[in-house]
């Protein structure tokens, strides 16, 4: 079995390295059926290697599993209260009792996890039982994976800012249980003290003409320079500007710098206008969770006026990260968790 | 700052190239312990530096990585020295190297955080990698010294830095598809990156299924590992291809 095992992760290898050279890979290679088959075989042989290496501990596996299952329920509550803690205590005032509470949830939810940990820990010393969670662990993703492939749904929308959902679903969401909009795009900046544009006033419109930098105190654009501590602050922005004298009418504006975040009040509304609607702020990296759909803001256009959304629903995403976290920590308990001698 | 930095991590290139030539003399030197342990000091001074230029954790791009790593092999120098295990003059060396290749990378002062690395997930996914993968050259520079004269014991060394650093590797992978599924709505992309540091994992994967073999078939796969820890690594990053990665950033 062990062969087989060395033999079937040598023909992942070998198809990944196809479609993952560096130079000339051919990236459909792991998109298509092949792929696909091997990973259904390594699921199922992990799955076999864990039954193989419980053999003896099958009811000490179960309770560790149990366990762990219940440490990863504490966690998402400390997770989840944290958060909550967090929010009502930036809204200050009243909203203190509300974190207090959470804070007690948030301390419930890391006792429970210790708890089950210790339990899980204490069902699971075995090593062997350890690399038997591993590849049980393997086998839940795989799950995850296909269950992911054969039915999730993804939806790229576009939307314009400030557009409200009116309950009736358009274009490409005609499938889409809810209605959704954006409103308030907020885009900041890094400061950026290195480059200015110079904006001449040439007939009845503003129009840049030359890029100027900033050395140490001065500011330079070809023969000319100016003293960087005139500069005075743009109106509404965090940018700086100098009003040039002469004819004709000259600025020189702060070039702003790389994107710094973008965040943008969602509104979901029910399909059909029934049920209640809610708002939720959403930054990349912070997506926004609605009836089994998650909704992340992947991008907007650079004059602001749009907002590209992905929405998707994915039912195999809670095995595979079961999968996930069961690895990482078999992996660190295999490691770490027992006394070698090694001869050196 | 610019001329800064790189004073800084040309100093502790030296330290360490000192530090190494000194333990690899006599093993487990005072004197070479002790330079190892300014350089390591002079390299959390860098990190500072770096911290303060980028106003953001130094772990975007290349040159930030490699003057992180040689203090991801400070905890490992510690802990195998506990157990008896002298690494110091192979920890030394990998430092000095990846100090000079930050030496040979664009300075990038300007390099900002960009909204998709601002995540709880940028620390833990790119240090446990830069944990891994300095414990990895390690395990194969140990590989290597057992090659010729059948020395178990440097194959044994290296042995225990490859498992030490299998869990960082997939700590590395799984933070990575926790933090894709936050970014971009899909914990797995088939980025040329990705299938990289898959192909990675899988061949330390494959050793570790193969302990039972010969002892040269185990130095062969440590070292293929390696080879694949480079391309994921340095060759990905470098190549044209990597210019669509999602991992572009990371140049």
């Amino acid at each position: 079995m062990l062969h087989a095992s060395v033999m079937l992760l040598g023909a992942v290898c070998v198809l990944l390295l196809a479609g993952g050279l560096p130079w000339g890979g051919v990236e459909e290679v792991y998109r298509g059926g092949l792929m696909c088959v091997l990973g259904g075989v390594s699921g199922l042989l992990s799955f076999w290697m864990a039954w193989k290496n419980s053999l003896g501990y099958r009811l000490r596996m179960g309770m560790g599993v149990i366990s762990l299952f219940f440490v990863a329920a504490g966690l998402r509550v400390l997770v989840y209260c944290g958060q909550e803690v967090l929010r009502c205590a930036g809204m200050g005032g009243g909203m203190w009792f509300g974190a207090v509470g959470m804070g007690c949830f948030s301390v419930m939810g890391l006792l429970f996890s210790a708890i089950f940990g210790y339990l899980a820990y204490l069902s699971l010393r075995v090593e062997k039982l350890w690399l038997a969670v591993a590849h049980l662990s393997i086998a839940l993703l795989v799950a995850g994976a296909f269950v992911d492939i054969c039915s999730e749904q993804r939806y790229m929308v576009t939307r314009r800012v400030g557009e409200r959902p009116t309950g009736h679903c358009q274009e490409a969401d005609q499938r889409l249980p809810f209605a959704v909009g954006v409103e308030n795009l907020q885009v900041s900046h890094y400061e950026n003290a290195e480059l200015y544009r110079l904006i001449v006033h040439q007939g009845g419109h503003w129009m840049p003409v030359a890029i100027a930098t900033r050395r140490g105190t001065r500011i330079r654009c070809g023969q000319e320079e100016w003293d960087a501590g005139q500069l005075r602050a743009l109106p509404g922005s965090d940018e700086r500007y100098l009003a040039l004298p002469g004819k004709p009418l000259r600025i020189l504006v702060q070039q702003p710098g790389p994107v710094k975040e973008y965040r943008a009040v969602c509104r979901l509304a029910p399909a059909g206008g029934g049920g209640e609607a809610r708002e939720v702020t959403l930054r990349v990296n912070e997506p926004a969770s609605w009836d089994g759909w998650q909704i992340y803001l992947m991008n907007c256009s650079a004059d602001g006026s749009q907002v590209q959304l992905l929405l998707r629903r994915a039912p195999g995403r809670p095995l595979v990260f079961a999968g996930l976290l069961g690895v990482l920590l078999c992996c660190f308990a295999w490691a770490f968790g027992y006394k070698r001698s090694i001869r050196v | 700052m610019n001329t800064l930095l790189t004073i800084l991590t040309a100093l502790s290139a030296s330290l360490f190239a000192a530090a190494g030539t000194l333990l690899l003399v006599r093993r487990g030197s005072f004197l070479g312990e002790r330079v190892l342990g300014v350089g390591l000091v002079n390299c959390v001074l860098l990190l500072a530096v770096n911290t303060w230029v980028a106003q953001a954790p130094p772990l975007g791009n290349m040159r930030h990585v490699l003057c992180v790593l040689p203090l991801m092999l400070a905890p490992v120098w510690l802990y195998l020295k506990r157990r008896g295990v002298q690494v110091g003059s192979g920890m030394a060396g990998v430092a000095t190297v990846a100090l000079i290749g930050a030496l040979c990378m664009p300075l990038q002062a300007g390099w900002r955080q960009v909204p998709a690395l601002q995540s709880a997930w940028f620390v833990p996914h790119v240090t446990s990698y830069v944990a891994a993968y300095a414990m990895l050259a390690l395990s194969a520079l140990y590989a290597v010294g057992a090659w010729g004269e059948h020395r178990l014991d440097r194959l044994a060394a290296a042995h225990m830095l490859a498992r030490l650093a299998f869990p960082f590797l997939t700590l590395g992978l799984c933070s990575g598809a926790l933090w894709a599924d936050a970014a971009w709505g899909r914990y797995w992309a088939w980025d040329i990156k990705e299938v990289w540091s898959l192909i990675t994992w899988l061949t330390y994967l494959i050793y570790f299924h193969t302990l039972e073999s010969s002892a040269g078939k185990q130095r062969a796969l440590l070292l293929l590992g390696f080879a694949a820890v480079l391309v994921t690594f340095l060759i990905v990053n470098m190549a044209p291809l990597a210019v669509d990665s999602l991992h572009s950033y990371a140049r």
